[in-house]
């Protein structure tokens, strides 16, 4: 449970990368950070060298890790997302994903199997049968997106 | 005044050394503190509104307003993401620092105090003349010091909206504070565009008149 919590609390955009960089053609896998080659300034602030794009990506990594850990301690189990009536969600939901809502692909239901990676101890599985005769709980809550767009749904 | 200053002249019998004087006429303008943090400031701001702007354009506030990608940093919505949040801690730290040592030394007070409406007319006025006079750097006229308090003001509105919004369930109050996490996003961009006005008279006056430059990289 904790790391479920820890991947959902906040922005893992560690995470977000990888999914991301999936999509991603290979070119612009490690190019996310050109442009700090301008950062003549802060070159000089630290004395190390920020034009080599890799430094900067590993002490970006490395504080991103130590921003997981204040994510983790801010995160109090007490104050939890506010819930909303039925009437407060918004319609239309808007609706993101790397395609748009026309070119959502088909899924036959029979042959459909949710795929179970990353930290979890079990990774069979699952078909949608089995995950129909799972416990269903709704929470009507405002989903605050990445990119700085909300939406309660 | 005048007179004690006849009366000590009257009394010396040699003048004062050229190097003395010379220290006396040109006082320190900026203390070291000011200086290192005026700097690391200025490029934690780079950074901030770099990656700002690079988050800003995955999800625009305004259908007419799009920052293009030559000014922002990070190169995508994720890498922005990593640099804003690295960043942050540079301004916020270097930020606490400055305040706490702007008001223990008295700065804030000596430099910023008091800003009265018709000396910031009447030195607005003036400037606009090309008639503001820059011969003593030590002290500000009044439209600066309106602009220092303003920028500083809006640097503690930029840090508490842009907490309301990283945590909007945890910092649940201060998101209510900004009138939710959708306001939020407007008062940190409206902030945002007021740091960037700012800098943008501030980066052209200093170039203006050099000598402020000098004083912030030298402190005379």
């Amino acid at each position: 449970m904790p790391r479920l919590r820890k991947a959902i609390s906040g922005v893992d955009t560690k995470i977000l990368i990888k999914d991301a960089a999936k999509l991603l053609p290979q070119s612009s896998r490690r190019m996310f950070l050109r442009g700090a080659g301008s950062l003549g300034a802060l070159a000089m602030l630290t004395g190390c060298d920020i034009v080599d794009g890799q430094t900067a990506e590993n002490a970006l990594r490395v504080i991103s890790r130590f921003n997981d850990r204040v994510q983790a301690l801010l995160f109090s189990e007490t104050t939890l997302a506010p819930e909303y009536p039925e009437s407060a969600i918004t319609r239309p939901f808007p609706f993101n994903a790397y395609y748009s809502e026309d070119e959502a692909p088909d899924i036959d239901g029979d042959t459909y199997q949710l795929e179970i990676g990353g930290l979890a101890d079990n990774k069979k599985p699952w078909t949608l049968p089995e995950l129909n005769q799972l416990p269903e709980v709704s929470q009507i809550t405002r989903h605050v997106c990445v990119e700085g767009w909300s939406a309660i749904g | 005044m005048l007179d004690m200053t006849i009366e000590a002249a009257r009394h010396s019998p040699v003048l004062p050394d050229t190097a003395t004087a010379s220290a006396a006429s040109v006082p320190l303008i900026h203390p070291l503190w000011v200086r290192i943090t005026h700097w690391i400031n200025a490029a934690a701001m780079f950074m901030m509104i770099g990656s700002g702007w690079q988050i800003y354009d995955a999800s625009p506030l305004f259908r007419f307003l799009y920052f293009p990608h030559q000014f922002a940093l990070g190169e995508w919505l994720a890498g922005a993401l990593l640099w804003h949040f690295a960043a942050m801690w540079l301004l916020v730290i270097n930020g606490l620092v400055y305040v706490t040592l702007g008001f223990a030394t008295g700065r804030f007070r000596r430099k910023l105090l008091p800003i009265r409406p018709r000396a910031v007319i009447d030195d607005f006025l003036a400037a606009l003349r090309g008639r503001l006079s820059h011969a003593d750097l030590t002290v500000y006229n009044a439209v600066q010091r309106l602009l220092y308090v303003g920028v500083l003001l809006a640097g503690v509105v930029i840090v508490l909206s842009g907490l309301s919004i990283w945590k909007p369930v945890q910092f649940k109050y201060l998101t209510a504070l900004f009138g939710g996490y959708d306001t939020a996003r407007y008062v940190h961009f409206f902030a945002m565009a007021s740091i960037v006005a700012f800098l943008t008279i501030h980066v052209s006056l200093a170039l203006i008149v050099p000598k402020s430059l000098r004083a912030m990289i030298f402190g005379r």
